[in-house]
């Protein structure tokens, strides 16, 4: 129930996102980097842990972030989806990068499984490869930004429609739209990169 | 493909969507005209769109049931169903609670609801939820807060209504309104008395603290979010339960008891614990435990292995911090102190003692103490004597801690009974009913049992496990003559327990009794005539009488095939009884195709990717290998395996059985190669799980010792079966048949070195020590042809001659001329009478081998 305390010698991430909301650029990138910082030390926590029955929810590191570093109580909603349409662009940079690594230095074993396999489709019994993933969105980027930004902000972010409206500034009417025609897209272009 | 063919693309695509199905292929041919590729692309985008929305697997890509779709919390005025969001009363690890107002009544209700966060498996949530509320909104008692409804958000999050309650936790009531410690206790009775009520109907609360217990300006005591805990996570048994995940149950360390913070089995004497440190908390101002560190296993270590200080020495040692300080004069605690000292510390130490079974047998026990304390009488509550020191405990009781940990499982059985009952209550009320009744009352009795009433049975001497169950086997004669269903019920509980115990006469005793009542009750073809029977070939298993159990297993699945038809669950298990029955009394034809059956079965029932299916399959392997059909093992495993790794993680018991006989398997295929990697792996993720000296990690060290001997690589062979060997005698003693068989092992691997003397010294204590443990006769027979080789490869023939002749005879007789052991035997017997120079007795076995 109490906020979070804020250590001596980190800047105040709250006031920051205030900031960058009231259109302090330097404000966006000084708190980017301390969100990556916290995502990037969750998630390497999260892989390395291997919890049985669960699989990494990368929304919910987002929010956790979110939790550990904002005083919920001093920001608005809006700020919050803000917070979290950036925090999303992390978290894919974060996965890709593991999944990278962690492709190079694979010798045979099982591959990592992330929720992810079940938020996206991928056919049956295949784990989503969350590089195919990259690959088509980045594809995704150069065809259509906005379709890209919409499944960025709802993978890796998690948020709602209502959310993606605020923080693209667009009705939640064509969000929806977008996103529909977007996950179908991806779909399509998975199965047919993974040869399925 | 370029931005504008997408954007193309995208414009056909979203305008095809909006019209019907049927409308769609007049309508893309015509905005498609003259560019059949930009039609084909559309298409193949709307088949995949179709598949996205119709395939179960695909579910989660349509919006609604995406996990953790948003990340925000309800908002002021959003609707959580029903209810209107007021504002936030407060959240912690498990969700946020509102005040909410229900929008659609005359007189607005104010209640408060519960949301669990996201990550949290919701799904499961939902359906613990549907089963549990029907007990949960029984619980009617006017200190227990009810719970109103329940469901799911729009955003697919679990959420509970409960009564709202305007209070304050009860420790800070306690302090604004200055109670005297006999006011704190008369108000910490009432909570008693409501946590009691609560255990009745079977509900633990699993996370009791001051916060979840508010008072009202009224002074009324409200209890808050009973049977939350437990749909939140239920954790009944226990062996699934990996040290690395002991934090992700929701508990507040500081009022978790010892069962809790190492996952254990959670009963009520969970709750008796937690009220303990309520009560401590209190009394002193204080909490038992300091914590230093929030690492699971540091408070685990705190919690399960260290004494608190009295209530009394922790009012002085905090007010003399608190005085050097300038901040208060002693007297008041000086007061408080001696207030304290004696029965109320005894008392508290009591609740907190870290073996369940011996805290206050019940929450209503506790709060009698108390009264007792208060009115100047006597109290039941002794001081611990030093033999029950932590840790002790458990060496020296193994017994009372088994039937403990048994009676706590059953408990849960009955439970699920009740609440499978109550849903089938709509088809069938009455005989529900009945059968309800009949769960609450054995439960009751159950519980009755462990409670000792009387104060002078538990002064001083306490009441051995054995003689409960004695006791309570006897009151079943002779309190329930009149319910024969609740006898017979009572005696197969009691009949299990002894089973588990090894006291297999008393059991039967008691199985028999049970089945003729039931008999008598509902015939012969009855599915509870089947239990027993079932119950009663475990006993015989137990007992090595196999051929005793063969017939019961037939007759149990016999009876179920006609009650319930060929494809249910309860004939799968029938059929895997029989099976293991028959492949040990060597009918190995019949146990394949029992085995084939209830594959069958369970692959119909629950799907070939089932964990059922895999745990059919770790068991037909072993039979598939033991009738030397090694290639159809390896496959089995292989599958099972790949079932299990769909499922679960490395560190899983079942898939590291499953990994375990694969490595053994392919090590009697002579596959080191293959082998001793996967023991070697096995050894890590043990290691890593259970730390260096362990059980388990001992196991799989003799397994990996083993297969190296096989393999010849006696160099890296021995020093690891000395580790098994060594940590075995450390963790189990001499005596116990696993340490006799690393022992066995390592005298192999010295045989092969040509180490003698020390072999057959190892071999001989081997087969003492298998001798005055619980043995079967191929026990002994395994042990006399270890020994017997060591004497054969010293020359020693005659003393050779006569150990392994008897290994030989009691194979054969077991389990026929082809089996593996026997093989082995016969050929060593072979080699002897080569080497000792009597061809004629070398030829007769040579025969029987050729056989």
């Amino acid at each position: 129930m109490s906020p979070p305390a804020s250590s001596s010698n980190q800047p105040d991430v709250t006031q920051l996102l205030r900031h960058w909301r009231d259109g302090d650029e330097s404000a966006r990138d000084r708190l980017m980097e301390i969100v990556y910082e916290e995502l990037r030390r969750q998630a390497a926590r999260y892989l390395r842990r291997e919890r049985p029955d669960h699989t990494l929810q990368p929304t919910a590191l987002v929010h956790e972030a979110y939790i550990q570093l904002i005083d919920q109580s001093r920001v608005s909603w809006e700020s919050r989806a803000h917070f979290f349409g950036a925090a999303a662009r992390l978290m894919r940079r974060i996965l890709v990068d593991h999944a990278r690594t962690h492709q190079a230095e694979k010798r045979g074993g099982g591959e990592e499984k992330f929720a992810l396999d079940e938020a996206l489709g991928v056919p049956e019994g295949k784990d989503l490869n969350i590089l195919a993933l990259n690959d088509a969105l980045d594809e995704l980027t150069r065809l259509d930004t906005r379709q890209s930004r919409i499944v960025e902000l709802r993978y890796f972010g998690g948020l709602s429609i209502e959310e993606m409206a605020a923080v693209l500034e667009i009705s939640p009417a064509t969000i929806r739209r977008e996103w529909n025609m977007a996950k179908v897209w991806l779909y399509h272009q998975i199965k047919k990169e993974t040869g399925q | 493909m370029t931005p504008e063919r997408y954007q193309r693309i995208k414009q056909i695509f979203q305008a095809a969507v909006d019209r019907p199905p049927t409308e769609r292929p007049a309508w893309l041919e015509e905005a498609c005209v003259n560019d059949a590729e930009l039609r084909r692309e559309v298409e193949s985008l709307l088949a995949d769109a179709d598949e996205v929305e119709t395939k179960p697997l695909l579910d989660s890509l349509a919006l609604p049931a995406l996990p953790n779709m948003s990340l925000l919390e309800p908002r002021l005025g959003q609707l959580i169903g029903p209810y209107k969001i007021l504002r936030e009363l407060g959240h912690g690890g498990m969700g946020t609670v509102y005040l909410a107002e229900r929008a659609d009544e005359q007189f607005k209700q104010r209640v408060a609801v519960k949301v669990v966060k996201r990550g949290m498996d919701s799904e499961e949530i939902l359906a613990r939820f549907r089963h549990e509320r029907q007990i949960l909104a029984s619980l009617d008692h006017p200190n227990i807060a009810r719970l109103l409804d329940g469901g799911t958000t729009a955003d697919a999050l679990p959420y509970f209504v409960m009564e709202h309650i305007e209070g304050q936790p009860i420790d800070v009531y306690c302090n604004t309104h200055k109670l005297t410690t006999d006011e704190r206790l008369e108000l910490f009775r009432t909570v008693c008395s409501a946590v009691h009520y609560a255990h009745q109907n079977l509900v633990v609360h699993r996370d009791l603290k001051p916060t979840n217990i508010l008072v009202t300006e009224a002074g009324t005591v409200k209890l808050l979010d009973f049977g939350i805990a437990k749909i939140l996570n239920p954790e009944m048994f226990p062996e699934t339960v990996l040290p690395t995940r002991t934090w992700e149950r929701p508990m507040t360390p500081a009022y978790a008891s010892p069962e809790q913070v190492r996952g254990h089995v959670i009963t009520t004497a969970s709750d008796v614990y937690a009220l303990g440190v309520i009560l401590y908390e209190l009394l002193t101002g204080q909490r038992p435990y300091q914590f230093k560190g929030h690492a699971p296993h540091e408070i685990a270590k705190v919690v399960c292995e260290t004494e608190p200080d009295r209530p009394s020495t922790a009012v002085i040692r905090a007010t003399t911090l608190a005085e050097a300080a300038g901040k208060t004069d002693g007297g008041a605690a000086v007061r408080l102190r001696n207030q304290l000292k004696g029965d109320l510390d005894t008392i508290v130490l009591m609740a907190l003692r870290k073996e369940p079974q011996r805290r206050y047998a019940s929450a209503e026990q506790f709060s009698e103490d108390l009264r007792r304390h208060l009115d100047g009488l006597p109290v039941i509550a002794r001081e611990d004597t030093f033999k029950y020191r932590t840790g002790k405990f458990v060496a020296r009781n193994k017994l009372a801690v088994v039937v403990a940990a048994v009676f706590a499982l059953l408990l849960a059985g009955f439970l699920m009974t009740t609440l499978v009952q109550s849903r089938r209550i709509a088809r069938e009320r009455d005989r529900a009913q009945l059968e309800r009744d009949k769960a609450e009352r054995v439960s009751a009795f159950l519980a009755d049992l462990f409670k000792v009433s009387d104060p002078s049975e538990s002064k001083g001497n306490q009441v051995t496990a054995r003689e409960l169950l004695d006791k309570g086997a006897e009151r079943i004669n002779t309190e329930l003559k009149d319910q024969p269903e609740v006898q017979a019920t009572l005696m197969d509980v009691i009949g299990e327990v002894y089973i588990r115990l090894g006291l297999y006469d008393q059991a039967e005793k008691l199985l028999d009794q049970s089945l003729r009542t039931r008999r008598q009750l509902f015939g012969s073809e009855h599915g509870d005539v089947a239990s027993v029977l079932a119950s009663l070939s475990n006993l015989y298993h137990e007992r090595g009488e196999y051929g005793r159990a063969e017939p019961l297993d037939r007759e149990a699945l016999a009876i179920r095939r006609k009650v319930y038809g060929n494809l249910h669950l309860s004939v799968g298990k029938s059929l895997h009884d029989l099976a293991i029955t028959l492949q040990i009394t060597g009918k190995r034809d019949e146990a394949g195709m029992c085995w084939q059956e209830s594959l069958a079965i369970k692959r119909e029932l629950y799907g070939a990717q089932s964990e059922q299916v895999a745990g059919d399959l770790v068991s037909y392997a072993s039979y598939l290998s033991d009738g030397g059909d090694n290639d159809g093992a390896e496959a089995a495993l292989r599958d099972c395996i790949r079932i299990l790794r769909q499922h679960r993680a490395p560190e899983n018991l079942d898939l590291m059985t499953a990994v375990n006989n694969l490595a053994i398997v392919l090590g009697r295929k002579k596959n080191y190669a293959d082998a001793i990697p996967l023991h070697r792996e096995l050894l890590e993720t043990k290691r890593r799980i259970y730390g260096a000296q362990h059980p388990d990690v001992a196991l799989t060290l003799n397994n990996l010792g083993n297969t190296l001997r096989l393999a010849g690589d006696l160099t890296e062979a021995e020093p690891i079966a000395r580790e098994a060997l060594a940590m075995r005698r450390k963790l189990l003693g001499e005596n116990h048949p696993n340490t006799t068989l690393a022992a066995y092992n390592l005298g192999k691997v010295l045989i092969a070195k040509g180490a003698l003397p020390e072999s057959e010294t190892l071999m001989r204590q081997a087969l003492n020590a298998i001798q005055k443990a619980n043995h079967t006769e191929e026990d002994v027979a395994f042990y006399q042809q270890g020994l017997g080789e060591s004497l054969l490869a010293q020359r020693r023939f005659a003393e050779s001659e006569s150990l392994l002749t008897a290994s030989f005879q009691t194979y054969q007789a077991k389990r026929g001329v082809r089996y593996r052991r026997t093989v082995e035997v016969l050929n060593m017997l072979v080699i002897l009478y080569d080497q000792w120079g009597k061809p004629d007795q070398a030829a007769r076995y040579r025969a029987l081998l050729s056989n």
